[in-house]
């Protein structure tokens, strides 16, 4: 447990000290910071290549693994020997970014965009008439599947409303030709659904199951992964774990003697316990000389069950750290172990998929900025990213909540909660302790938020 | 009328008349009609398709397949149907009929990375409830939107007419009594009069002319008009009311920045075969009345002329791909040459083309078999069921006078065509 939870630290602590190729940056944080280009593996590699990108002869396979709620602080809880022995294998993103709730977040993982460009700034209902999500957004699976890759979407979806379309294939609209173990919005709430018995969606048709959703969603994907496929493949595995209802998984997905506790914090643990088994599995069926990995939450620690030590100011629906910073890991060919502290955010996920891929999209993806290059070597500072959350009176349509932040490549972060707007530099207080005035960085960070929603 | 294009079957083709070179990326228009025979456009008096052949190219030796399925997914995919097991037209109530697979590129996610926006209308037949929801198929394979859709054909058994049936708006079911092909067309005026910032396809599959036989409104007939008494009749007046809808549909289009396509999924229905009939059979049957459709290009950058090249269905996302400067993508499309050299008076050639239905649908041995394997110097060999008929349609355009066949192995041409059936047809 030690290496994960020294990685989770220096990720908080460190993370957006290394955050930085600005002059000021502490040149002592540099040693764990990405491995120098020279160490880049190029398996094609004939001589110096122009691109940091590894050049391969065939397009890489893609796997990306998005679980549901879960941030650095909860790995200082739970036994996750197999995100250890991937944050081994690969790079830590340290200022890795999300919005603080889900939908949002998702949009940004397929569409690249901030999702209140199309007036998304909560969680979907999927139930409901009002249309979320246009047809005309090119999603990151229309893409791949276009250019002749294989996709498959496991599990939760989140981007789409009954008014898009039909509920049950809303995402394969969006380019997965196979939609698997499929969750249009949310299994359902705390003490009324379970993981265990739900109704999982299979290319267009749900039907009722009594199977863990970790597990189904898994053996679906091992089942797609080991038909033999001429094309490059994608797989986007999205767990519905350890969202609620926090279902206490059955023991055969727990480490042996795992004991669940009673209440909702422990069985949220116990899910990331279970989830760590399914990740190795997901690992296990995978070549990484061949495929690269990224896993990442959409979003912190639930609200509702937050970490004992609770370090930080709010955790999911807040744009706290705890709700809106998060672990990625990368890994895949020419990847080099070790820490990566370039500024990312969920947006930037598609177009770095992409380019991995070696594609490009013909439109769309206005926000996202590929952080490929900083797999492989240093690249330049990305500009500054946003989280939102707003919440509406269900009745009135009243603006209840309108909370976001910025973080700038350096750790500065401008928070706006309750509409009190306040500056932490989070490379000495990753905890967002002691407000700064700052107030040309301030109103320089609040512009960038401005740009993308007056 | 198309009289004389009908004569022009049998002539040689008149010289091509190259018109400027195309500027933009096109807006594209496929319209499919439902069981259209070039002899009904000759019989008819069809003002509006007349004037597009007339300033477009007519394609005279066009090929769709005895059945709508596998030419609607021709239309596509570029493929033959057969390399989906898709032979027939799916059955619209059967949850377990398989049609395409969701993993092919169809033409419109092709043609997004040209940044093309898409929309398809009315029939799209080509996935079963098998590979998707049946209200969500055209959506799932690439259309952006599909609206006053319809998932196979109106089910006259359900109580569908062409007055009285289920469409869908993008997902959502609503039970319309506009005529179909009315509504088809006000749906598409409604989408392509929407200001766009990005080239367009729009792929319309009319249940008109074929479809539940009845006679079309009277206000899309010509005043005067008899009242039908026959089912040929009823179903003439479907093909006035086609063109008359037509003539709505070009007036909402700017010809000089669209590509129009306008053909058929298949020849006049065997019911209601054309009074001076020629062709030993119609709809469903490979012989020419079922499978030689009207095919016509017309708008930004083709010429007007008439072209003799060899085409199917299969074609046309080759076509349309290059009209939009897009790359074929590097899975699938495997069975299309592209057309788009002739649009401008090149004149080019392709290999012999299949049409080809089949029961039952899937990967399991075909019980029923109708095919016609045509190479572009017009020799056409027949499978009606039972035999095979050889014909040269240079001399027998209407097929009225099999050739003797020679033993495999001893003349190369039908070889060739013998060959390629056996390589699609399951």
């Amino acid at each position: 447990m030690l290496p994960i939870r020294a990685l989770a630290l220096a990720s908080i602590v460190l993370g957006c000290t290394l955050a930085t190729h600005s002059p000021s940056s502490p040149s002592s944080a540099a040693p764990s910071a990405a491995p120098p280009p020279a160490s880049i593996p190029t398996p094609s590699a004939t001589g110096p290549a122009p691109s940091p990108l590894p050049t391969a002869t065939t397009p890489p396979d893609v796997v990306l693994v998005v679980l549901d709620d879960m941030s650095w602080e909860d790995l200082f809880h739970v036994a996750t020997p197999n995100m250890i022995g991937l944050a081994l294998q690969g790079q830590v993103c340290t200022s890795f970014y999300t919005h603080p709730v889900c939908s949002p977040t998702r949009i940004g993982l397929n569409f690249g965009i901030y999702s209140v460009r199309e007036g998304v700034v909560g969680a979907l209902s999927h139930h409901d008439d009002e249309p979320a999500m246009p047809a005309e957004r090119l999603a990151l699976a229309q893409v791949l599947h276009a250019e002749g890759y294989a996709t498959a979407l496991f599990g939760k979806w989140h981007a789409s409303t009954a008014g898009d379309g039909v509920t049950d294939e809303n995402a394969r609209r969006f380019g997965f030709e196979h939609w698997y173990a499929g969750v249009a919005g949310n299994i359902g709430k705390e003490g009324v659904a379970s993981q265990i018995n739900w109704h999982p969606i299979e290319d267009g048709y749900n039907a009722p199951v009594t199977h863990y959703s970790g597990d189904l969603i898994t053996q679906e994907f091992e089942t797609w992964w080991s038909q033999p496929s001429t094309r490059p493949r994608f797989a986007s595995i999205n767990y519905t774990t350890p969202h609620e209802p926090w279902t206490a998984p059955p023991p055969a997905f727990l480490p042996p003697g795992y004991t669940v506790g009673p209440n909702k914090r422990a069985r949220f643990e116990a899910s990331i316990a279970a989830l760590d088994g399914f990740l190795g599995r997901v690992c296990a069926a995978i070549d990484l000389s061949t495929t690269y990995l990224l896993v990442l939450p959409d979003n912190g620690t639930p609200h509702n069950v937050v970490p004992p030590g609770s370090w930080y100011n709010g955790y999911k629906l807040t744009p706290w750290q705890g709700g809106v910073h998060v672990p990625l890991l990368v890994a895949g060919p020419g990847v080099a172990p070790g820490f990566n502290p370039h500024l990312m955010h969920a947006i930037d996920v598609p177009e770095t998929i992409l380019e991995l891929c070696g594609l490009t999209a013909p439109f769309g993806f206005e926000d996202g900025e590929s952080f490929a290059p900083s797999l492989f070597g240093a690249m330049p500072q990305r500009s500054p990213v946003v989280m939102q959350y707003k919440r509406f009176d269900p009745v009135t349509a009243t603006l209840l909540v309108d909370d976001w932040a910025v973080v700038n490549a350096n750790g500065m972060k401008l928070v706006s909660d309750a509409g009190v707007e306040r500056m932490y530099r989070l490379s000495s207080d990753p905890f967002e302790t002691t407000p700064l005035w700052m107030p040309q960085l301030h109103q320089s960070l609040k512009a960038v938020k401005q740009a993308i929603d007056p | 009328m198309l009289r004389v294009l009908l004569t022009a079957l049998a002539a040689v083709a008149l010289a091509a008349v190259p018109l400027r070179a195309q500027s933009t990326t096109p807006d594209l228009v496929v319209v499919v009609a439902n069981d259209l025979g070039w002899e009904d456009l000759a019989q008819l008096p069809t003002p509006h398709i007349d004037a597009l052949a007339a300033s477009g190219t007519v394609f005279l030796e066009h090929y769709a397949d005895p059945s709508g399925a596998p030419t609607r997914f021709a239309l596509n995919y570029g493929a033959y149907g057969a390399r989906e097991g898709v032979g027939f037209d799916l059955a619209p109530s059967d949850p377990a009929s398989v049609g395409a697979s969701t993993e092919r590129i169809a033409l419109p996610r092709a043609l997004l990375l040209a940044r093309y926006r898409s929309c398809c209308f009315g029939i799209w037949g080509v996935t079963g409830a098998a590979d998707a929801q049946p209200d969500a198929g055209a959506r799932i394979c690439g259309y952006q939107h599909w609206r006053a859709g319809i998932p196979q054909r109106l089910v006259p058994a359900a109580g569908e007419s062409h007055t009285n049936w289920r469409r869908i708006d993008d997902g959502q079911a609503s039970v319309e009594t506009t005529y179909t092909t009315t509504a088809i067309v006000d749906a598409f005026v409604a989408w392509w009069s929407a200001p766009a910032g990005a080239p367009r396809l729009a792929y319309l599959g009319f249940p008109g002319p074929g479809g539940p036989r009845q006679a079309a409104p009277t206000a899309l007939l010509p005043v005067g008009h008899p009242v039908p008494t026959t089912e040929r009749e009823e179903y003439e007046s479907a093909v006035l009311a086609f063109d008359h809808e037509l003539g709505r549909l070009l007036a909402a289009i700017d010809l000089t920045s669209t590509v129009v396509v306008l053909t058929s999924d298949g020849g006049t229905p065997s019911a209601v075969t054309p009074p001076a009939g020629q062709y030993p059979g119609y709809g469903g049957s490979p012989f020419g009345g079922g499978v030689r459709v009207p095919l016509v290009v017309a708008g930004q950058g083709v010429s007007a002329t008439t072209s003799r090249r060899l085409t199917h269905a299969v074609d046309l996302p080759a076509t349309l791909l290059e009209l939009a400067g897009r790359p074929t993508p590097p899975v699938g499309f495997e069975d299309g040459v592209s057309f788009a050299p002739d649009l401008t008076g090149v004149v080019t050639t392709r290999g012999p083309v299949l049409a080809l239905s089949f029961q039952p649908n899937g990967a399991q041995v075909a019980t029923t078999k109708r095919w016609c394997a045509v190479d572009d110097d017009g020799h056409a060999l027949v499978w009606n069921g039972t035999n095979e008929l050889y014909f040269d349609l240079v001399n027998d355009p209407f097929q009225t006078t099999p050739l003797p066949i020679a033993a495999p192995g001893t003349d190369p041409v039908l070889d060739a065509l013998r060959d390629l059936a056996a390589s699609i047809a399951p």
